[in-house]
């Protein structure tokens, strides 16, 4: 029961998005197109999940006992960027297409502060192992939730007519605070 | 063996206004100085011209052989001189090859033999009489009819059907061949028959043509059925007509062959019976003249290649309001920049709009009502489709597979522009992808 | 002492994930070769697909398979061509920096109207019905060109004809390819004469249908062997010439970049009037120069006089 409620919690309440504005990068970059958006959200699930898991388990075996929890910061950083490269290496390998198409944006995952902000919570809020899984995972979800909405409407705003001056990013960042403000409506969804 | 309608999806019905013209009878109109005889009347290859500048010609001689296997003959309409061979403006706009010839007023014919005993003969001798004719589809379509009577044996047929529909607002041509040629069309159904060996043969009609339902009731008897459809646009469509009596569905990109049917223009199969009775070929149609600016609307027996100008003027000219001059009816019709171009085999209406008739034509942004996606009969979205290639964005086309769901089924019948409250043209921005697609397709091929 | 702890930690994990890292770049090599690096570099950028390929770096991977046997890039014209030849190692292809030219002058003032467009306001929707105006070759004026240019070099003004900016073209033809009716050419960059008329009507039907049409009288041809008549219409097919060759032309056709703007000649009237006159000038000159020249023809008296 308290996992549903993390869950919850990590999806809808406090997305990562759309309420603690993390991870803007590649929601504004890569949310052009529903397959882009979709191939987006599967590698950020992936390297969540696993940082969010490695990065765990360097803390408290390692910086927790020898006492130096000020070095996590440093240390995750460093973890996260191994491991994006090396998704990024099997992605390459194994989807050029989808390697070609989110371009930039798969480093990006690398500085993306959604992963970061997600390893340092689950420490900051001291979860169990379970726990931790339950948050990264659907922490990622919730990211790619947000995502995918998002991408949809902007196929949709795409074929709409709009003065010159919204069009483009005018627009897209004016859906997402109205969206923002949809997902503020799950706030009181879980009481406490 | 009466069969019961299916009804198909989407349609419109708009205002018909048929009465001006649907009691009138066609008025055999008189041979025009000046005919102006296409050489591209048809689907397929344009026909191969066979006379020159200064031969002198006879009424339904042959002036131009098919071009190659789907193509078709082109005979004078009346005798007279050639004066002259070279392009000119067809009534879709375009330029096309033409024989001129300026008619001696004598209209000497000079017909082939006709055929004793048809429905003895062998189906190959009638299909040869009826390529030498020069006969194409005349719901517009303009199809070289020998060649859809002899159906690939991978697709054979069992069941003909006969569109007497005529479900476009103001035409009434059909109609008054029907009234008016019920037994000649009855001759013509035997003679398809025989040729192609079906057994089942149906006739469809709209509800709103009473007379001619029972004009061909009487006149076929036991050799075809009569079925009476609803009044719907587009009934007469080839596929939901296919639907509508036989409740086979033709897939899209395919023939009606293909679900064992085919399907005749009636005025086509009165001019099988035409050519194979009394020797005449496809020299001569009936065509509605009508719209709010014309002077006298009426139906009118006209030779093939009369200029619009000649035939307005015997229809009493235009009214002092006339607008707009439309060659077709008013759903599948193509605006005529001027009147200087000729009647060929597959016009049945010349529609003259006055200015109170056209409305604004500016048109707006898409609502996304979805008015659009209930009036398609093909059940498609036009409303994307029409948004996307506004937008020039044919790459989402391309992933969202609409060429090959909506764009190719698609026969532009109108009523998703029709209906749209923002008056979007539709129909245009279809044609305009389809040109696309088809030059993207030269350039690759 | 207390400060090797942290730094050993933090540099065994370093150590770690860089051995780790070296590995897997082993084991998950996609070669690819750096000359399509080197070429995306030099490639102008600009990702038109005028070449063909999706893309400069879909270019530079082409050039690379294909050994530079591909169609030349048209943006970076002759610099591109050179730089792409030496890294790969291949013969230079003769390529000539290029410009497009929108070949009509009809604006609605000197174009007569075949009829009035209601619906889609688009050149391709236009090319269906046949065009707006009497002459099927003129500019319809709807901008699809616009549309697809990459520099917004192209745009209708308001005479109704698209007119492109030399300076802002790149020279990738995408608008060549989208005219319905090839009203649009590329020329060379160099080029400072243009015959501004598209229509290969004859005569008498560029006539009716137009002010400013070329009716292939040839009177430009006898000026200078650069100009050239086929299929009823004048071309200048050299760099330059007199600009006084260009006021042969009956119908003020010729356009001379040296002395006006190809925009201005078209659209603005100051500009025209200038022209008017500059010509009118001329003809008389010439119109002196011929009765000056008449007198020789009587007994030439003792003396020099020429």
């Amino acid at each position: 029961m308290e996992l549903l409620l993390l869950a919850i919690n990590a999806m809808l309440i406090g997305n990562l998005i759309l309420s603690k504005f993390l991870g803007i990068c590649p929601f504004l970059g890569v949310s052009r197109r529903l397959s882009t958006a979709l191939g987006m959200s599967m590698a950020v699930l992936f390297v969540m999940v696993l940082a969010s898991t490695v990065t765990w388990t360097l803390f408290y075996s390692l910086l927790k006992p020898l006492h130096l929890e000020y070095l996590r910061t440093i240390l995750f950083i460093l973890v996260i960027a191994s491991l994006v490269q090396l998704v990024e290496m099997v992605m390459q390998k194994l989807s050029p297409a989808l390697y070609e198409a989110l371009g930039i944006y798969l480093p990006l995952i690398t500085t993306n502060c959604a992963i970061l902000g997600v390893a340092i919570d689950s420490i900051e809020k001291g979860y169990g192992f379970l726990p931790m899984i339950v948050y990264s995972f659907f922490g990622a979800c919730g990211f790619a939730l947000a995502l995918l909405l998002f991408a949809g409407i902007r196929e949709r705003l795409e074929t709409a007519d709009m003065p010159q001056s919204f069009q483009g990013a005018a627009s897209s960042l004016i859906v997402a605070g109205i969206l923002s403000l949809a997902f503020m409506g799950f706030s009181g969804l879980v009481p406490g | 063996m009466t069969t019961q309608a299916n009804p198909f999806p989407g349609g419109i019905h708009p205002a018909y206004r048929k009465d001006l013209t649907s009691g009138c009878e066609s008025q055999p109109m008189p041979v025009p100085k000046l005919l102006v005889i296409p050489l591209s009347q048809h689907l397929g290859a344009p026909a191969k011209v066979l006379v020159k500048k200064g031969d002198a010609v006879k009424a339904g001689q042959l002036i131009a052989e098919p071009g190659g296997f789907i193509s078709a003959a082109v005979h004078a309409s009346s005798s007279g001189k050639v004066t002259a061979i070279g392009p000119v403006e067809l009534p879709n706009g375009q330029m096309g090859d033409a024989v001129t010839i300026e008619t001696d007023g004598a209209h000497e014919w000079a017909r082939m033999e006709p055929i004793s005993d048809p429905l003895a003969a062998d189906p190959k001798v009638l299909v040869e009489r009826v390529k030498a004719a020069g006969i194409v589809g005349m719901g517009g379509a303009t199809f070289p009819t020998h060649v859809k009577l002899t159906p690939p044996a991978d697709s054979p047929v069992d069941w003909v059907l006969l569109n007497g529909a005529e479900c476009e607002p103001y035409l009434t041509a059909d109609h008054r061949v029907m009234v008016e040629r019920a037994e000649r069309i009855a001759q013509g159904v035997k003679l398809v028959r025989h040729v192609m060996g079906v057994s089942r043969v149906s006739v469809g009609i709209e509800g709103n043509k009473p007379d001619a339902i029972e004009a061909l009731r009487r006149a076929l008897g036991d050799a075809a059925e009569v079925v009476e459809l609803p009044v719907k646009y587009p009934q007469g469509s080839e596929k939901q007509l296919i639907y509508a009596i036989t409740g086979r569905r033709v897939p899209p990109k395919k023939l009606p062959s293909f679900v064992g049917v085919t399907v005749f223009n009636v005025a086509t199969v009165a001019a099988i019976a035409d050519a194979v009775i009394d020797g005449t070929p496809l020299v001569e149609r009936v065509v509605t003249v009508t719209g709010s600016g014309v002077n006298r609307p009426g139906n009118f027996r006209v030779p093939v290649g009369t200029r619009v100008t000649d035939l307005m003027e015997f229809a009493g000219g235009y009214r002092e309001d006339a607008a707009q001059l439309i060659l077709g009816g008013p759903m599948m019709g193509r605006a005529a920049a001027s009147d200087n171009v000729p009647i060929i085999k597959g016009v049945g209406g010349v529609l003259v709009l006055a200015t109170p008739d056209l409305k604004d034509l500016e048109y707006g942004a898409c609502i996304r009502c979805g008015r659009c996606l209930r009036a398609c009969p093909n059940a498609q979205n036009p409303m994307l489709l029409g948004q996307l290639i506004e937008k020039g964005l044919f790459s989402r086309i391309d992933e969202e597979k609409l060429r090959e769901l909506v764009l190719d089924d698609c026969f532009e019948c109108g009523s998703c522009t029709f209906v749209c409250p923002n008056r979007r043209p539709l129909v245009q921005f279809f044609q305009m992808a389809k040109g696309y697609y088809r030059s993207q397709q030269k350039r690759k091929g | 002492m207390s400060i090797l702890i942290p730094i050993l930690v933090l540099t065994g994990v370093g150590v770690v994930a860089g051995v780790a890292l070296a590995y897997f770049s082993r084991v998950f090599y996609v070669p690819e070769d750096p000359r399509v690096d080197r070429l995306e570099e030099i490639l102008p950028g600009a990702n038109c697909g005028a070449c063909g390929f999706a893309g400069c770096r879909d270019y530079a991977k082409g050039l690379v398979a294909k050994n530079g046997d591909v169609p030349p890039c048209p943006v970076g014209g002759k610099a591109t061509a050179e730089k792409v030849a030496a890294i790969l190692g291949v013969a230079v292809a003769d390529v000539e920096d290029q410009v497009a030219l929108v070949r009509c002058a009809g604006t609605r003032e000197r174009a007569a109207a075949r009829g009035t467009m209601v619906g889609v306001r688009d050149c391709a929707g236009a090319a269906l019905l046949g065009s707006p105006k009497a002459c099927r070759f003129g500019c319809m004026g709807f901008g699809d060109c616009g549309t697809v240019c990459p520099t917004k070099a192209i745009t209708v003004y308001a005479g109704g004809v698209a007119v492109v900016d030399a300076d802002l073209c790149i020279g990738c033809g995408l608008c060549v390819a989208k005219c319905p009716i090839d009203c649009i050419q590329m020329v060379p960059k160099s080029r400072r004469v243009h015959v501004l008329c598209n229509s290969r009507d004859p005569a008498l039907v560029t006539r009716a249908a137009c002010k400013v049409g070329c009716i292939a009288c040839n009177l430009c041809t006898k000026k200078d062997a650069a100009f050239v008549v086929a299929s009823n219409v004048a071309t200048f097919t050299g760099a330059s010439c007199d600009p006084e060759a260009c006021y042969a032309c009956p119908n003020d056709v010729i356009v001379h970049t040296d002395r006006y703007g190809v925009l201005a000649f078209i659209e603005s009237a100051e500009a025209r009037a200038d022209y008017e006159a500059e010509k009118t000038e001329f003809k008389e000159k010439e119109k002196a120069a011929r009765a000056a020249a008449r007198p020789a023809r009587e007994p030439k008296n003792a003396g020099e006089q020429p």
